[in-house]
């Protein structure tokens, strides 16, 4: 079931999942995709090279086992931000999600990608669109169009 | 909801944090709305969530990240 590798080099060990726990029950809900530098991996050098749909095509074979994508850190949201504004983002989660939506973490945010409205536009249509079922910020000094999220952790269900 | 790790380790260490966290939570359990708790390391921070009224939780004390398949 693990996507194999490319002659880029690419790996779907590059990619990191943690479960998010039931705290009462030990049940695990879903698994959390990782894009984190701390994760002890640093592949994301070798995706910021590639072009859009080269990145998207890696990420689509790593949904089937995604409910939730964590695109914390510099790294993961420079990599998002650059795939926004021709809405082939937009239409990967659309063709992914599932009842239960999908999850969008967006940690620490760099201040170019929170000043870019093409990166809050496309925010808000994956938020009225339809395809996630939340999604997070979690940043301090969060300035654009959707500032009034502008919390250490604030979401939008 | 995600608690920011950050935030929620704060809170098990410092009665501050831990009266902000736990508004946060009762607010989001009157609107509703699930909360996830980060950076969950050990047992003392898995009772603490779930004393506050946080029901879902991730970290290295749960489960660290792995590669798919492992």
């Amino acid at each position: 079931m693990v996507a194999p590798g490319n002659d880029r080099g690419v790996f779907a060990g590059d990619f990191l999942f943690q479960d998010v726990i039931d705290l009462e029950s030990g049940r695990v809900l879903y698994h959390e995709m990782l894009t984190r530098f701390s994760c002890g991996t640093n592949p994301w050098k070798k995706y910021m090279r590639m072009s859009t749909s080269e990145f998207l095509s890696i990420l689509e074979k790593q949904f089937d086992y995604l409910a939730s994508l964590d695109m914390g850190g510099h790294a993961g949201v420079n990599v998002f931000s650059k795939c926004v504004g021709d809405g082939s983002v937009r239409r990967l989660l659309h063709k992914h999600s599932n009842d239960s939506g999908i999850f969008l973490e967006l940690s620490e945010m760099s201040s170019e990608a929170c000043n870019s409205s093409r990166f809050a536009n496309e925010l808000e249509l994956l938020k009225s669109d339809g395809p996630l079922s939340s999604w997070t910020i979690s940043a301090v000094g969060f300035q654009t169009s959707i500032s009034s999220h502008d919390t250490k952790t604030s979401s939008i269900t | 909801m995600k608690i920011d790790g950050k935030l929620f380790v704060a809170a098990t260490e410092n009665e501050h944090d831990a009266f902000l966290v736990s508004a946060i939570v009762s607010y989001m359990q009157y609107m509703d709305i699930k909360i996830v708790a980060e950076h969950i390391e050990d047992e003392c921070a898995i009772r603490f969530a779930r004393n506050i009224g946080i029901e879902y939780g991730q970290g290295f004390g749960i489960g660290k990240p792995v590669q798919f398949g492992s």
